[in-house]
């Protein structure tokens, strides 16, 4: 017996029955693209991202500070100059010298698909270049201005924990 | 061979490769758009002149873990995920209560036990006559296709990937410090500094001396 007849059998069916999920597949068919991916992996990274730089305790804690300021820039910078440059690049993608030769005779989502394609190609030959001309100094622009306001929160945090602690101190001395 | 021609067939190359649907084409350009940021990012830290040394060796090795690791993860983790939900897809595993009476209307009217037919091949093969149920069925394994590829991407470059690469970074910098151990060592000389003179003076005594001269070895 192949495998694949193996799993054939085996794998229970996935039937999709509810609207939402249907609406979601189809809202992805139709829109989702190479800019709103970027858009998706940016807002979770976000999220995400500094949290496992900040528990990370291989490295000292001055270390792991810069690391989290860092890769917030990072990402919020790589997510805008991403998200907005692909998007421009798809639209660009539309004009005629871009056009595959026979454009009367393909579908309209083949063409879609191929617009999408070569928005994004071109996007990424452009971003090769903006990555060091707009990312990079504007990473380390935003590193360098996300360390005050980070300090700031870092400290006041700190500090409420201080006094939890001394108090705690206070209460074992005194036993 | 010259540059329009290059142009041209570049645009052959893309319609052929990536006009079918849109998973493929996210995986193949997002792998290369993430090696091209990794290298700009490493760039950028070598020239920031604000981050000291000693965190930016650190730092740049996170970036080049991060680069490898977030290409890898993210087209081996994507294609991976992609090729089992296409697989699935195809052999009907995947399916909506729209898709799935075309499906068997399809066999029902060429006359085909449906589950040999899957053994053997797949829904597209069957639905190739009925252009209308196929553009039906391909508009519904896009959207799959996207979906999947679109959680797939969120889960290899924000979970797995900077947990991976704080670990590889982290593994270098530990070897790094071992290495540079050594070599500190071979230059120090743990004796006594050899003075011509030695005056014990108050309550100054040799032990005192040898203690002192222990704290401050002498570098070669």
């Amino acid at each position: 017996m192949k495998i694949s007849n193996f799993f054939l059998k085996h794998i229970p069916e996935m039937k999709f029955k509810k609207n939402f999920i249907k609406k979601t597949i189809d809202f992805c068919d139709k829109y989702v693209s190479s800019p709103q991916q970027r858009l998706a992996i940016g807002v979770t990274a976000l999220v995400t991202q500094p949290l496992i730089d900040y528990c990370n305790k291989n490295v000292d804690e001055k270390t792991r500070d810069i690391s989290v300021q860092k890769t917030l820039a990072k990402v919020i910078v790589g997510t805008t100059t991403g998200y907005f440059i692909r998007d421009l690049c798809i639209k660009l993608s539309k004009a005629k010298i871009f056009n595959p030769n026979d454009i009367k005779n393909i579908p309209k989502n083949k063409l879609r698909n191929y617009h999408n394609a070569m928005g994004t190609f071109l996007a990424t030959i452009i971003m090769t270049g903006t990555n060091f001309i707009l990312d990079a100094p504007l990473t380390a622009f935003l590193t360098n201005q996300i360390a005050k306001p980070y300090n700031a929160i870092k400290n006041h945090f700190v500090k409420e924990k201080q006094p939890q602690k001394n108090a705690d101190k206070m209460e074992v001395n005194a036993q | 061979m010259s540059l329009k021609k290059i142009f041209e067939s570049g645009k052959t190359f893309l319609y052929n490769q990536f006009s079918e649907g849109g998973g493929n084409m996210l995986i193949w350009m997002g792998a290369l758009g993430w090696f091209t940021a990794a290298i700009a990012q490493i760039v950028v830290l070598n020239v920031n002149k604000k981050i000291p040394k000693q965190e930016k060796g650190f730092l740049i090795k996170q970036e080049v873990a991060d680069g490898a690791v977030n290409c890898g993860m993210y087209l081996g983790f994507t294609k991976l995920v992609q090729m089992g939900v296409n697989w699935g897809l195809e052999k009907g595993k995947i399916t909506t209560d729209t898709i799935k009476p075309i499906v068997e209307k399809a066999a029902k009217d060429k006359k085909i036990d449906l589950t040999k037919h899957l053994e053997k091949s797949n829904i597209s093969d069957l639905l190739k006559d009925k252009a209308c149920d196929l553009a039906k069925f391909k508009k519904f394994k896009n959207g799959v296709d996207i979906f999947t590829n679109l959680i797939a991407s969120v889960i290899a470059c924000n979970i797995v990937t900077p947990l991976a690469r704080n670990y590889i970074a982290s593994i270098w910098s530990k070897k790094d410090k071992k290495n540079k151990k050594p070599q500190v060592e071979q230059n120090l000389m743990l004796k006594p500094a050899f003075q011509n003179k030695v005056e014990f003076k108050g309550k100054t005594n040799l032990n005192a001396y040898q203690q002192n001269a222990l704290m401050n070895p002498l570098k070669f």
